[in-house]
């Protein structure tokens, strides 16, 4: 339960937070006084839990079907961080509330970093790999957002961004690696997969570079160490909460699991140590002319990040023993530096070291914690950071004597580095005394921590039995010896001894030039990386993009070309059947004259022949249709084509011609064309080639007559077998009608000639409307058993309606389209809820055979019939609504509709 | 309500909306209550199909009573059952939302009526186990599409429409020659009585031109790359509601497609070749798609462009093929439509606000807006795939399948390209959410349309952080697909009753 | 006979596509109406093409030719037949609109 319990408590706190208000008793400053009590408290049960020495192990199946649980872990290792990330917590909590106390965001921004603490705990606790990899995109969304905490500034959003991109890469990397890491153990649990030796793997070596990518880019390290220091535009508690204490550890935590088991590896140490020796480097050359104090402040903590990967990278129980320390030192020495920065930021209203000049002896409280606090830094006797570099050093001897010198000159480097750039502060001068005080409580914070820190030192025996061997040995085993203040004369102290030497002689006799700071390398690539994807991206979607139509249209159909082509020409060709009988004629004629008439709809220019063109081709496949068998085809394609025509007629009478000649077809588009016609050709050809099994509509020819009751099978087809399709193709008309109305409002157009005044025209017309409709009704009535049905009787209907409207006479208002529609489709879905009621599958047909006199054939009746008339409705109506849209009307008045 | 019963009610429910909704004519309240309860009405009857594939079962209409595969069968096995009840469930949200989220002037191009043959065709398109039929319902959807698109009367929204009709209406083209090509080869239309002959006979050849019309016609309607460019010319032009429902809908019924025929009937390696042909179209579809949306400077652009990103994500699933492959895929399907819909949607109450989705304009929302500023961080974290939101688990299942199968190359294209989606959501919230903010005046924030998109975030969530129920399903009917004889069974069983029987009238 | 049709789909395949890259939008209407003729004949094609075997029971004598791809073909008429009447409309308010 212990981890949990750590896991859930920044969340609460969290809420408490957000819960506050300002003015209110539960104010936020307020607020921030009880959550630090309590994350002190907490802090201490972590301590204790790590005296403890056990190991808790909380688990519960969560996504079961990926293998994903949800488990925590709590060892003496995991304890130890778990502390320093309380007790961070605690100074960071506590200087929020005191240095933003009138600012009206600061519940947001306790409850931002409690949520942050939360998923830095959960990070730590994690035992699953898939849940250690949740928390840990947690707090990279966490850190960007907190950067981003003053998103006002354009160089605090790009920085924030930066951040977040930066690790967000690594993050993708480790997932990679964690995914491959279960592969390759079988294991779900960092545990488990740490546990056993994986050097000798062959996916070993992915997952060692993939896993350092993402601790890179968590930590810092190079070749990601250059969004640290930009991230420095956060406020200071995120800097130093954080980008010192927490977040950036999380890395190098990492690594430090990982070391046993894959420390043995040829790459491991080759590889850490590298860039942990390159991060020391680029930080120092990076911060050397720095004159803002939270710059060096940053630079220090990514070079002791980088001797922390180091020390990984070693991965002896020892480096691992060394690491232990190193880590508390680092925390104990930077915490009060960070919030004696913040103290002094308040006070003199700039970080600008040469406005700080001698501040520690005008600040004295503030002071004396930044002076202890830099003596541990640099290594000084008896003070932590001393023991960590002993203990440093000493695991770098063991490796290899050289190591170790280069190690020993890193320090030296970073000795330089704080001494050179922390030197103002103890300028002995001219008074230089701060504007305003920064109050008593911020200045006592950064004592209290120093304070804090001394206390932990004074108790180093005890520190060191109940915590740090403890810790040392969950993660690397045990190696006997514990952690002693003095480690004892040897190599290790000369060297210790060697860098503060040379590095004390650097800082002082370096020139001091006003050279700014050199630009970061890292920086640049980064922001010539993302310029360069912004104008290639650009590019590519307006090449992409800005295209004409032809030119889509062209990509799709060759994409599609090379689709079906290649399998086509695979295979061998059949020769067609070349012989051409005397029966053959009709067809053959027929085709080749729609053959040609296509070819002159292709090429004509003007509108007229264009029309003329598709109106021929559309006669001659009718006719086509007829020749083979199919008389309901025939029709409906006949009075689709003359109806379309019509409309077609209609509006391009008024479309306004194209300005210039008509474009002349490419070349190209010629070849694509007849290539495509090719290709279609060669697949009509072999499609013939082969017959699978008897195709389903046997069962129609047999079955049409006994159970469905009509000898016209395709109209059976049509309204019962296969209803639904029929159901969705007036769906279809209806749409169209209904688009047809929405988008065309009003119409008016003058008539070509006004028909009421040619007495001959509206006699016939009047003379041929009855017979029409009469005749559509017979066609509809005799379609299940003859050429006929409800599409070819609501078309000719159609017809006699165009006539209507052509006549002259005012049609019926609009709304009758949509009646038509409405009971239309309607009739058609309620006819196949007949059956539902009577417990049969919808558009099921029910038919009654009512009793005849005489002795004719037997009449069925039946819900198919129903089916057909709402067809019948739906396109009558669909017809009626494009022909009051698109065919010309006359504006003078005449008599009414009867 | 029984299985079969709630087959016919997704069918029926959205139809007679469209049709209730076309009676009421101008009168935009009952026309809204109607749509809106239909919408309820059939995402009701889409979980009780969940649920019933749940226990195993695969409800079966044989419709007209005739037996498939001579009659048209509606079946709702594991994949059509989730598809449902996602469509069904952000098309209520997008019917919530236009209720005060859509100008009178869109109303009266008859929204709600297309709005619910739209939805009927999607419906429809799920539920069918017919080929020709699927075609029907395709163009049911596309032509309520064009029409909702087409109400934009503008220059640039005009060319689009035309744009986006033309290349759907070639897909459609490929569809029906590839139905007839099948039919002559192989005598059927039906998906379940192809999948049990293909099984049987390997000859391949049959198969290679129809499936590769099949392939390009889904391609088209998917919008897998190098057929995907109608989209975003057409879709930034739509209405708000219009365009989140397109962005959900449109292209996961040809996803939706694509797993249906070469899951289910072209499945390998009897049929057409996926990884030689898909795979690498996916990954470069993922790839451009995600670069054309950075190269993006309006919210509404980026997201279009991130639809192309994202199907490359799904297609390469299938194409990857395995069990956990497939799974992740059709979870992925499932998290995608309801995350880009919320995106759309609150794309659209940043436009509402500061009267632009663009980049430039748009601005400090996070202050002026922090409701929105909340919505779009659930959204846009799971579109990027971070952790425990849905989208992380769909890229996860997705990258562990390419891992386990040793496909490195889409492992690093799905991280890639996760990345640069996350760089353009960061785009997107330093832009609109983050700067201090303008002073433009507030607009009204009716609950009617902070609530579909606070229900689909909280979806998202629920699913991030409890996915084995999905992720269970989703696996469910990726063994429906994969290992297809409960399917075949189920819908080529002649159980129904006899058809057509004649009743007696009583004189 | 079967390469003579196969012929003819073809040139009407040829010619719906020059014309519907040719680029106007009256272009685009009739590429679209060439390509869908040549479609449905490529599905009538799939079922045989049988002379003087029209799917009518009463009349039979001999084979029929299949009634499914003519129901088939049918549908797809009807349904090209609403699209292309829609984007008539769209044809008709575009030059409504044109300024």
């Amino acid at each position: 339960m212990a981890p949990l319990f750590h896991l859930l408590l920044p969340a609460l706190l969290a809420l408490a937070a957000v819960s506050s208000r300002r003015g209110w008793r539960w104010s936020p400053s307020a607020a921030s006084g009880v959550i630090a009590a309590l994350a002190a408290a907490a802090a201490g049960a972590a301590l204790w839990s790590s005296a403890q020495g056990a190991s808790v192990v909380f688990s519960h199946p969560w996504v079961a079907p990926l293998g994903v649980d949800f488990a925590l872990r709590l060892d003496p290792f995991r304890s130890l961080f778990l502390g320093l990330v309380w007790g961070t917590t605690v100074p960071v909590i506590l200087y929020s509330g005191l240095a933003f106390r009138d600012d009206p965001r600061l519940a947001g921004l306790l409850a931002t970093l409690l949520l942050f603490a939360a998923c830095m705990i959960g990070l730590i606790l994690a035992d699953d790999l898939v849940l250690f990899f949740l928390f840990w995109e947690g707090t990279s969304v966490l850190s960007f957002l907190l950067i981003g905490w003053n998103h006002a500034g354009a160089e605090a959003r790009r920085k924030a961004s930066q951040a977040l991109l930066v690790t967000g890469l690594g993050g993708l990397a480790l997932l990679a690696g964690l995914v491959l890491l279960r592969f390759a153990t079988g294991a779900g649990s960092l545990g488990a997969a740490f546990g056993t030796d994986l050097s000798a793997h062959p996916l070993s070596t992915a997952i060692i570079v993939l896993i350092a990518a993402g601790a890179f880019a968590k930590s810092a390290q190079v070749p990601f160490h250059f969004w640290l220091p930009n991230a420095m535009a956060g406020p200071t508690p995120v800097s130093a909460f954080l980008h010192s204490a927490t977040m950036v550890k999380a890395g190098v935590f990492l690594l430090a699991l990982a070391a046993p088991a894959l420390g043995a590896h040829p790459l491991w140490t080759p590889l850490l140590v590298t860039c942990g020796m390159l991060t020391v480097a680029a930080a120092v050359r990076r911060a050397w002319n720095e004159t803002d104090l939270k710059a060096v402040l940053a630079a220090t903590t990514l070079a002791a990040l980088g001797h922390l990967t180091i020390l990984a990278g070693i991965g002896t129980p020892a480096a691992l023993k060394a690491f232990v320390v190193f880590l508390l030192a680092h925390a104990l020495y930077k915490a009060p530096m960070f919030l004696s920065s913040g103290a002094l930021e308040k006070a003199y209203g700039s970080r600008d070291l040469r406005r700080l000049r001698g501040a520690v002896f005008c600040l004295p409280i503030v002071g004396t914690a930044m002076v202890v606090s830099m003596a541990s830094l640099l290594g000084l006797f008896p003070l932590p950071g001393f023991v960590g570099k002993e203990y440093f050093l000493k695991a770098a001897w063991a490796q290899s004597p050289a190591l170790a010198i280069a190690a020993a000159l890193s320090l030296a480097a970073v000795i330089a580095l704080a001494l050179r750039g922390l030197a103002p502060l103890l300028a002995r001068g001219d008074l230089n005394l701060p504007a305003k005080s920064p109050g008593t409580a911020l200045q006592l914070l950064p004592w209290i921590s120093a304070a804090a820190a001394l206390a932990l030192t004074a108790s180093f025996p005890w520190l060191s039995q109940s915590v740090l061997t403890p810790a040392a040995a969950a993660v690397g085993g045990t190696t006997g010896a514990s952690v002693e203040l003095w480690p004892g004369w040897g190599p290790s102290l000369v060297l210790s001894l060697a860098a503060l030497l040379i590095g004390g002689v650097v800082a002082f006799h370096a020139a001091r030039p006003a050279a700014r700071p050199p630009a970061s390398v890292g920086d640049t690539t980064y922001q010539t990386l993302l310029d360069a994807l912004g104008r290639g991206s650009r590019q590519l979607a307006s090449a992409l993009q800005d295209r004409p139509l032809a030119t889509h249209l062209g990509l799709v159909l060759g994409a599609a070309g090379l689709l079906i082509a290649p399998p086509l020409l695979a295979g061998p060709l059949p020769l067609p059947d070349l012989r051409v009988d005397a029966a053959d004629t009709v067809p053959a004629v027929l085709a080749l004259l729609t053959a040609l008439s296509a070819a002159g709809a292709a090429t004509a220019r003007s509108r007229v022949a264009l029309l003329v063109s598709l109106g021929l081709t559309g006669l001659l496949i009718a006719l086509l249709y007829a020749y083979f068998s199919a008389p309901d085809l025939a029709l409906t394609q006949l009075l689709t084509e003359t109806i379309l025509l019509v409309l077609m007629v209609a509006v391009l009478r008024w479309l306004p011609k194209p300005h210039g000649t008509p474009r002349r077809g490419s070349p190209l588009a010629a070849a694509g064309a007849l290539s495509a016609g090719a290709v279609v050709t060669m697949l009509v050809i072999k499609a013939k080639a082969l017959e699978f099994t008897p195709p389903v509509s046997q069962f129609f020819a047999e079955r049409s007559l006994p159970d469905a009751h009509g000898a016209n099978i395709v109209n059976v087809i049509l309204v019962d077998f296969r209803a639904l399709d029929t159901f969705g193709e007036i769906t279809v008309l209806a749409v169209a009608a209904i688009g047809a109305a929405a988008l065309l409002r009003k119409r008016r157009r003058p008539a070509v000639f006004d028909p009421t005044r040619s007495t001959l025209l509206s006699t016939a017309l009047r003379l041929l409307l009855p017979p029409l409709f009469l005749f559509a009704a017979f066609l509809l009535l005799r379609g299940h058993n003859h050429p006929g049905g409800g599409f070819i009787a609501a078309l000719v209907a159609a017809t006699a309606a165009a006539f209507i409207h052509l006549s002259g006479r005012p049609a019926p208002s609009s709304r009758l389209d949509s009646a038509l529609l409405v009971t239309g489709l309607s009739l058609a879905a309620l006819s196949g809820l007949f059956a539902v009621a009577a417990g049969r599958p919808f558009l099921t047909g029910l038919w009654i055979k009512p009793d005849l006199p005489g002795d004719g054939p037997p009449l069925h009746l039946g819900t198919p019939l129903l089916f057909d008339l709402g067809v019948f409705l739906t396109v009558l109506g669909f017809a009626l609504a494009f022909l009051r849209r698109l065919l010309p009307t006359t504006p003078s008045p005449v008599p009414s509709w009867n | 309500m029984t299985a079969s019963a709630a087959i016919i009610v997704c069918l029926l429910a959205p139809l007679a909306a469209a049709l209730a909704s076309l009676a009421a004519g101008p009168r935009r309240r009952v026309a809204a209550a109607l749509t809106t309860g239909a919408a309820a009405l059939s995402t009701l009857a889409a979980l009780v199909l969940v649920a019933a594939s749940h226990r195993g079962l695969i409800p079966v209409v044989h419709l007209g009573g005739w037996p498939a595969p001579h009659g048209i069968a509606l079946a709702a096995d594991g994949l059509s059952a989730l598809m449902l009840a996602v469509a069904n469930l952000v098309t209520l949200a997008v019917v919530v939302y236009s209720w005060r989220g859509l100008s009178g002037f869109y109303h009266r191009r008859r929204f709600y009526p297309l709005l619910g043959t739209l939805l009927l065709g999607v419906n429809g398109a799920f539920l069918t186990t017919d080929l020709f039929n699927l075609y029907v319902w395709f163009e049911v959807l596309l032509l309520s599409s064009f029409v909702l698109m087409s109400s934009n009367p503008s220059g640039e929204a005009r060319a689009g429409a035309w744009r986006y009709v033309l290349l759907n209406l070639l897909s459609s083209l490929f569809f029906l020659c590839a139905a007839g090509l099948l039919y002559g080869k192989t005598g059927t239309l039906n998906l379940a009585h192809l999948a049990a002959l293909f099984r049987q006979s390997g000859d391949s050849f049959l198969l290679l031109s129809s499936s590769a019309l099949l392939f390009a016609a889904f391609a088209i309607k998917a919008a897998l790359v190098p057929f995907a460019f109608w989209l975003p010319a057409s879709y930034p032009h739509a209405p708000i509601p219009v365009a989140a429902l397109f962005a959900g809908l449109l292209t996961k019924v040809g996803v939706y497609a694509f797993f249906r025929c070469f899951g289910l009937v072209f499945a390998e390696p009897a049929g057409f070749a996926h990884r030689e042909v898909l795979l690498p179209l996916a990954l470069a579809t993922m790839t451009i798609g995600v670069l054309g949306a950075v190269a993006q400077s309006d919210m509404r652009r980026i997201l279009s462009f991130h639809i192309i990103s994202q199907v490359g994500y799904m297609l390469l699933a299938l194409a990857l093929f395995t069990p956990l492959a497939v799974a992740a895929g059709i979870f992925y399907i499932v998290h995608h439509i309801i995350v880009k819909t919320n995106l759309f949607l609150v794309a659209g109450l940043v436009e509402r606000h500061q009267g632009s989705s663009d980049l430039a304009r748009a601005r400090g929302l996070l202050r002026s807006f922090p409701a929105a500023a909340a919505l779009f961080a659930v959204a846009a974290l799971s579109l990027a795939g971070i952790p425990p939101l849905s989208g992380f688990w769909a890229k996860f299942s997705l990258l562990k399948a390419s891992l386990d199968a040793g496909a490195y190359l889409s492992a690093t294209v799905i991280l890639g390209v996760g990345l640069l989606t996350l760089f353009s959501m960061l785009k997107i919230w330093t832009h609109v959410f983050w700067r201090s903010p303008s002073d433009s005046p507030a607009a009204s924030r009716p609950v009617s349309l902070l609530a579909p998109c606070a229900a689909l975030a909280a979806l998202t969530i629920a699913l991030g952080l409890g996915a084995a129920p999905l992720f269970q399903l989703a696996q469910n009917a990726s063994r429906s697909l994969l290992d297809p004889r409960a399917y075949i069974e189920s819908v080529l069983s002649s159980a129904p009753p006899a058809p057509g029987q004649t009743l007696t009238l009583q004189p | 006979m079967e390469l003579i049709i196969a012929i003819a789909i073809g040139a009407l395949t040829a010619a719906g596509i020059y014309r519907l890259l040719a680029g106007s939008r009256l272009d685009l209407l009739a590429g679209i109406l060439l390509l869908s003729q040549a479609a449905n004949l490529i599905v009538f094609a799939s079922g045989g093409l049988l002379h003087g075997a029209a799917p009518l029971l009463h009349d039979a004598t001999g084979p029929l030719a299949d009634p499914l791809p003519q129901a088939l073909v049918l549908t797809a008429i009807v349904i090209g037949f609403g699209i292309l009447a829609f984007l008539l409309i769209l044809l008709q308010r575009d030059s409504d609109n044109r300024p």
